[in-house]
């Protein structure tokens, strides 16, 4: 019978997978200068189990590179080792390679980089650091030339005959004899191998300060290398093999086959053995002879002898039920046992399901579509009496609260903890710290926070930029914080909160802080237009230009300052903002807020003109009537308005979008106050309509994408609406301002009361 | 009625191998995730052989394999180890908890029943 090894792959998979992620988890957090115990006994089952299953279903490569991983893992949770900053990052390395490999076996290939046997190599080396003392290796390294010979020690011999061809007792005993004149031999040769099965197995020890090459010279002449398995065995377990209750262990590798014998002497086969005179050992004597009895019938007479290996009868092999039938026992409910074990995996069925994504993304959108219906009939509804109309009223707020929870409910099949981002960062911290020879600790706060899967997944490169170049430029080296009176290892905190509709994202650290002369010099070597006494806040916005590094070393950490203005870019793609705060000597701190999802947000509504634009509700601060004397134009500034002693850009929809239509009176309108990347902003409107739920429906994906506007909506009377981006905005209104493409009406709007 | 067989592994895909080819063979498999577990199933039922790997966690092969030897029903019944360590002080370890023999991992699904009929036909 063969059985197909490759259905229980998926499984394999699955549990490597956790294995490995088990494995880095414990290795981050174990404590190099104080190792629990546990921890590296729970690294060492993760290895270990690894290693199992991938022998087990062929994976040979996952299997060396796990057998290396274990035997070092061996020593240190025997505390022959004590663990070192260098074996945790080469077991981290040794775990990338064994997910590369998992990686590989999962699309039917082999991941073959040299990388593979360096890392294997210098986990042996570690593995056998203190061997200069003449002590052997706590565990053999098999195969590969580290060790060639032992003193005190010797070599396990193993071979088949029949694959040698020396089945003859005569030729053996020779082979055993030169074997003999290197050292110490232990062993059996048996004296006829007519009875030996293909299976069968000698096993012989041989005690001395005996190379490989030795032994294996004198089985080169007989068989080829790989048909004689060689295995080192260390001083102390040579000394065990000479106890004395082992002494009648001369059968070992051959069963005795006389009758009884199977109770009292060990057997050992190729891959398995059983030990004499143990406990369950006369169900197996029982079973033998019942063996014997039916081969003795079955053949005539056969008269084993001692010494003979046993014939396990091919014919019983084949035929299981026969022999179950032969040996009525014990009575057990098989179905019984079956059925407690099955009801469990029902139950852990039943209680989720997978879902695409698509299918969830299509309930969000009918969601959608059903907000902008109630809009619909809300509008219908105000022309309608409400007392004469109250059961319409009250079924429009039912079906508002309704719609709500549903909306609520649907968007929560989409919501994940950020803990699946956040988890990545302990690896990213201590991998860039140690390769800038910096201490870092890593806090994480906040990872049961859930926001929208599409927003998790693309917000796991900004924080990877963010956190690595915190390390690369924040954190100092240890000898300058303890310059500073700093703890020697500064600290990195990833924070995670709701607040109000969004999502808040901290990345903090306690390092050098940004350097405002820095910044401000480099803004003029590379030509970048700054006020004459900017606040830190746009000195810090600096960072986010595309080109702007400040590291007088360009690092492979954090590169070439390529890299904010990205970070920025995919943030406010997500309809996020980003925000710096830093001061020298404490440490910068960056928060970004995005929205809890880009399906549905909430929105003022606001007109100028014929047109309905919606802000979302987060960005805006407030809103007021403006007087005429708050109006100013600056050169090289444009428009701005004076708002509680700042004067901030002023933006008029009228003008960014060139809609046209009758001049009005900017103190005629209303200032809508908007927090922006680059600090607040003023945004000029005719009139603020209503606060609104609204469906965000892609520009882009309709129609195409419009600089200033992150989307559209339908409003409650059907018509479109434009959800405007406050970022894009105001960039649009410097442009405008400062290049050559301003807008004509931009110059006759300005206040004529003005210079 | 078929033979049962406990096997303890806290791997889920060697219990899967193991269950499906001994299943697969006609006997009837029960499986446990660590050494608690395969004590308070064993208890539960009366197997006829009992499987465990070594190291697992909350409670490791070895105590597994004592803590069966003192149940009176466990007296007598094979137990086997699964082990990756092939090592004399493993099987001596082994032989003095009360196992009745070891089988090497990785092993594949013929040998594993070549192993179980040998030991309980």
């Amino acid at each position: 019978m063969t059985i197909d090894m490759s259905q229980f792959y998926q499984v394999f998979f699955e549990e490597a997978g956790e294995n490995l992620a088990t494995m880095e988890g414990l290795l981050l957090e174990l404590d190099v200068d104080a190792p629990d115990l546990e921890t590296l006994n729970a690294i060492f089952r993760a290895a270990h189990s690894m290693k199992g299953g991938a022998g087990t279903f062929g994976f040979n490569d996952m299997a060396r590179v796990t057998h290396v991983l274990e035997t070092l893992l061996d020593r240190l949770r025997k505390q022959e080792l004590a663990p070192t900053v260098e074996m945790v990052d080469a077991f981290l390395q040794a775990g990338d390679v064994l997910k590369s490999q998992l990686a590989a076996h999962q699309e039917g290939t082999e991941y073959e980089a040299p990388r593979v046997a360096e890392v294997c190599a210098h986990l042996e080396v570690l593995a056998s650091l203190d061997d200069t003392s003449g002590e052997g290796l706590a565990s053999p390294v098999r195969d590969t030339g580290v060790r060639e010979s032992l003193e005190g020690g010797g070599w396990r011999i193993e071979f088949r005959p029949a694959d040698i061809g020396r089945r003859d007792g005569l030729e053996l005993q020779g082979l055993f004899d030169a074997l003999g004149e290197l050292g110490t031999i232990e062993g059996t040769v048996p004296s006829d191998l007519d009875g030996a099965r293909e299976m069968d197995v000698c096993v012989w020890r041989l005690f001395g300060d005996v190379g490989r090459g030795a032994v294996e010279e004198i089985f080169a002449f007989i068989c080829e290398p790989n048909q004689v398995s060689l295995a080192a065995i260390q001083p102390d377990e040579s000394s065990l093999s000479a106890e004395p209750d082992e002494s009648d262990d001369d059968g070992y590798g051959f069963f005795m086959g006389a009758p009884g014998s199977e109770f009292a002497l060990d057997q050992e086969l190729d891959g398995f053995g059983l030990f004499g005179g143990s406990p369950g050992m006369d169900q197996v004597v029982e079973l033998a002879n019942q063996d014997r009895l039916d081969r003795d019938l079955g053949y005539g007479f056969f008269d084993a002898s001692p010494g003979f290996p046993e014939p396990n009868g091919e014919a019983r092999r084949e035929s299981p039920a026969q022999t179950v039938a032969a040996q009525p026992k014990r009575s057990v409910d098989a179905g019984g046992s079956r059925a407690t074990a099955a009801p469990k995996r029902a139950i852990a069925a039943d209680t989720s399901i997978r879902v695409s994504v698509e299918k969830v993304d299509q309930l969000i959108n009918l969601v959608g579509e059903l907000v902008i219906t109630h809009a619909m009939l809300a509008e219908s509804a105000t022309v309608l009496d409400p007392a004469l109309h109250e059961r319409i009223f009250g079924g429009l707020s039912n079906l508002e609260r309704n719609s709500r929870d549903l909306q609520q409910a649907v968007m929560s099949i989409r919501m994940m903890p950020i803990s699946f981002v956040f988890n990545r960062f302990p690896r990213v911290v201590r991998d860039t710290a140690a390769s800038l020879g910096k201490k870092v600790l890593l806090r994480l706060v906040g990872e049961d926070t859930e926001l929208d899967k599409g927003l998790i997944e693309r917000m796991a490169d900004p924080l990877n930029h963010l956190v690595r170049n915190s390390i690369d430029h924040g954190i100092e080296q240890p000898e300058a914080r303890r310059a500073a009176g700093k703890p020697e290892q500064g600290e990195i905190t990833l924070r995670a909160s709701h607040r109000g509709g969004s999502v808040v994202v901290e990345v903090s650290d306690d390092g050098a802080g940004l350097n405002r002369e820095k910044l401000l010099a480099k803004a003029a070597k590379q030509g970048i237009p700054m006020p004459d006494n900017p606040s830190d806040k746009e000195v810090w916005a600096l960072i986010f230009h595309a080109g702007f590094s400040t590291a007088e070393r360009v690092t492979d950490i954090s590169g070439r300052g390529v890299g904010m203005d990205v970070v920025r870019r995919n943030i406010e793609d997500m309809n996020g903002r980003v925000e710096i705060e830093s001061s020298p000597g404490r440490g910068t701190h960056i928060t970004i807020r995005l929205p809890l999802t880009l399906a549905i947000l909430d929105g003022l509504s606001v007109r100028m003109g014929e047109e309905i634009f919606i802000l979302p509700l987060t960005v805006i601060q407030e809103s007021i009537q403006p007087k005429p004397e708050q109006f100013k134009s600056v050169v090289g500034k444009g428009r701005v308005a004076l708002v509680n002693g700042e004067y901030l850009p002023m933006v008029s929809l009228r003008d960014v979008f060139n809609s046209g239509g009758p001049e009005t009176r900017p103190e005629d309108g209303i200032l809508v106050i908007v927090d922006t990347n680059e600090g607040r902003a003023a945004v000029l409107v005719d009139e603020l309509v209503a606060q609104h739920q609204v469906v965000i429906k892609s520009l882009e994906t309709n129609y195409r994408k419009v600089d200033g506007v992150s989307g559209a909506t339908i409003m409650g009377d059907g018509r479109v609406a434009l959800i405007l981006d406050v970022d894009a905005l105001v960039r649009l209104n410097r442009r405008a301002t400062r290049g050559s493409v301003r807008p004509i009406q931009f110059s006759v709007t300005g206040d004529p009361n003005d210079e | 009625m078929a033979k049962t067989i406990l096997t303890v592994d806290d791997s889920a895909s060697i219990r899967q191998m193991v269950s499906f080819t001994l299943k697969d063979a006609g006997y009837s498999v029960s499986e446990a995730v660590d050494g608690q577990d395969g004590l308070d199933k064993a208890r539960a039922g009366n197997f006829n052989l009992v499987f465990t790997d070594q190291n697992m966690p909350r409670m490791d092969g070895l105590t597994l394999i004592k803590q069966l030897r003192g149940l009176p029903q466990y007296k007598t019944v094979p137990i086997l180890m699964l082990t990756t360590e092939s090592s004399d002080g493993m099987k001596a370890q082994g032989r003095a908890a009360g196992a009745t023999g070891w089988l090497v991992k990785p092993f594949d699904p013929q040998k594993l029943l070549e192993v179980v009929r040998k030991v309980i036909g």
